[in-house]
């Protein structure tokens, strides 16, 4: 042990006659410093971690993400025809791509569940709740990157106000994933699935009401409102994830 | 280095899993036994981190896992019991898959992986696809991994599940090897596994350890309890419903040699055999062979 680290260590321990938590706190925090310091290996940074989890698995969630994203807008197109879409089917259709693109995040991460991985993967330095957090950012960037395409395509070849359509999709796009990384926080793995469906097709239902007796949500009328409700999940959404970065930390976090 | 278990408890809705357990692991090779639903795995996962104790606690030299965090995990390897893995996983992908979630950088994951690869006798295998090998095989995959960060603490369970006799042996070889200076704990039913490697044993019954020492000190509880006898062939019989059998053979001249637990000889020509642990084992567990005492 260096000789600095150990001063300070003693002095924490001659401080006070009686140890207080605060005391109790900083030696473990010192511990904790002389651990990383001294004992620790080169670890990976999370940028690295993440950019190793899109070429294990992003990038069949892109290709799984562009299938589920192109389907229905090639049938709009194909059957529908542009010109039945209005300004309000078009937020309305885009807000329900949103919660369906979302929801494929069910498969990948029961996959660790399915194939019994979670137990190791739980038990490495990055954990199972990090690993999380990497496929989640990895799904809604893909989504995000979609939904926009579809945004664009509609507003060349409809009346749609692109603006508007964007702001609603990013109010929705907000609330679902703010609600995924609380449920990831505070749901026990195992129980993670069912939470998300319940979830999703909570969202579709309020959604469906919405367009039934609030049509005004859909149209423009309330865009100030969302534009401000959607960057208020962007807050509390980087909030989440830096949340659940550092407390992926924690040893214990599958539960029995 | 020492991990000191200090009355850990693991209560499910209806079932006390772990019961008060303390324990203080030093550097070597551990060897937990107990029967199947003992709490070993339970126990196990605690120690990984990837469960949550009811109560007690987990302090890796002097500091609480908890408190570790990361870190901890940083120098611990894991085995579970049921060893999971992608399907569409190369022996190759899944190491450096794994490297990653470990934290490793490139250049000690491509040393890491070559090196136990090779001597885990893995390096014919590494491009074929985990779903596509024998039992055998993915279970040195698991071990693999487990070793991949070059672990102070590592934790095996049921880690010789599936292995041929040739492979038990040149894994206990590794094991007596890596264990210097480590800490190594492996939990097992079957007592050989542990018996010729483990520097110190514990041994659980119903969630509690009841037993902990050097296999020589634990087997000393049982001298002049362990005997060995030839008898007629009906006599046997009468024997096994009688005592703990812990070996039977037939001999070519139409005897049957047994091996038997008992407080006092049950034949006249019994006489006295040196205890070994899978007798203390038996002695501990009499529902494991079949029969009571």
């Amino acid at each position: 042990m260096e000789k600095k680290t150990e001063n300070r260590i003693r002095r924490a321990f001659a401080a006070k006659e009686q140890v207080k938590e605060q005391s109790v706190n900083n030696m473990i925090l010192l511990a904790r410093t002389h651990w990383n310091e001294n004992i620790r290996k080169e670890n990976i940074h999370f940028s690295r971690f993440l950019l190793a989890q899109v070429r294990y698995i992003g990038w069949k969630i892109w290709i799984i993400e562009l299938v589920v994203t192109i389907i229905p807008v090639f049938i709009l197109f194909k059957f529908l025809g542009w010109h039945t879409i209005t300004q309000t089917t078009a937020v309305f259709l885009l807000c329900c791509l949103t919660i369906a693109i979302s929801m494929l995040c069910i498969p990948f991460i029961y996959r660790s569940i399915y194939y019994q991985m979670y137990e190791i993967e739980a038990a490495t330095f990055f954990s199972i709740k990090k690993l999380l957090l990497s496929r989640i950012m990895i799904l809604s960037v893909g989504e995000l990157v979609g939904i926009i395409g579809v945004g664009i395509v509609m507003s060349y070849n409809t009346p749609v106000d692109f603006r508007n359509s964007m702001v609603c999709m990013l109010f929705l796009f907000g609330a679902v994933w703010n609600g995924v990384l609380r449920l990831v926080r505070k749901v026990e793995m195992e129980k993670l699935c069912r939470y998300f469906l319940a979830y999703g097709f909570g969202l579709l239902f309020v959604m469906t009401m919405l367009v039934r007796f609030q049509q005004h949500a859909f149209d423009g009328t309330f865009y100030t409102e969302i534009f401000l409700g959607s960057c208020i999940f962007l807050g509390y959404g980087v909030y989440q994830g830096r949340l659940l970065a550092r407390w992926s930390e924690d040893v214990c976090c599958v539960r029995a | 280095m020492e991990l000191r278990i200090e009355h850990i408890t693991k209560e499910y809705k209806d079932k006390l899993a772990v019961d008060d357990v303390s324990l203080t692991i030093t550097p070597g090779v551990w060897g937990l036994l107990g029967a199947n639903g003992a709490g070993k795995t339970t126990l196990m996962k605690m120690i990984a981190g990837i469960m949550t104790p009811t109560s007690g606690k987990i302090i890796y030299d002097g500091i609480s896992i908890g408190a570790l965090k990361g870190s901890y995990r940083d120098i611990f390897g894991y085995l579970p019991q049921e060893f999971g893995f992608y399907p569409e996983f190369t022996v190759k992908d899944y190491l450096e898959y794994v490297a990653v979630l470990k934290g490793l950088t490139k250049s000690d994951t491509k040393r890491k992986i070559a090196e136990l690869l090779e001597r885990l006798s893995l390096g014919d295998v590494r491009k074929k696809r985990i779903v596509k090998l024998s039992g055998g095989m993915k279970r040195r995959v698991g071990i693999a991994q487990a070793l991949l960060n070059d672990p102070e603490i590592l934790v095996l369970d049921e880690p010789t599940s599936g292995l041929d006799p040739g492979e038990r042996i040149r894994f206990r070889n590794l094991l007596s090897e890596f264990a210097h200076d480590r800490i190594v704990v492996i939990s097992t039913h079957i007592v050989s596994d542990v018996e010729y490697i483990a520097n110190q044993n514990a041994i659980m019954k119903n969630g509690k350890i009841i037993q902990t020492g050097t296999t020589e000190s634990l087997v000393k509880n049982i001298i002049g309890k362990v005997w060995r006898c030839h008898v007629s062939d009906r006599e046997a019989g009468r024997l096994e419903r009688e005592v703990q059998v812990v070996n039977l053979k037939n001999e070519p001249d139409g005897t049957t040699a047994l091996r038997y637990l008992a407080d006092e000889k049950k034949t006249k020509d019994s006489s006295l055999a040196e205890p070994r642990l899978e007798d203390l084992y038996l002695w501990l567990f009499p529902q494991e062979s079949g029969v009571g005492r």
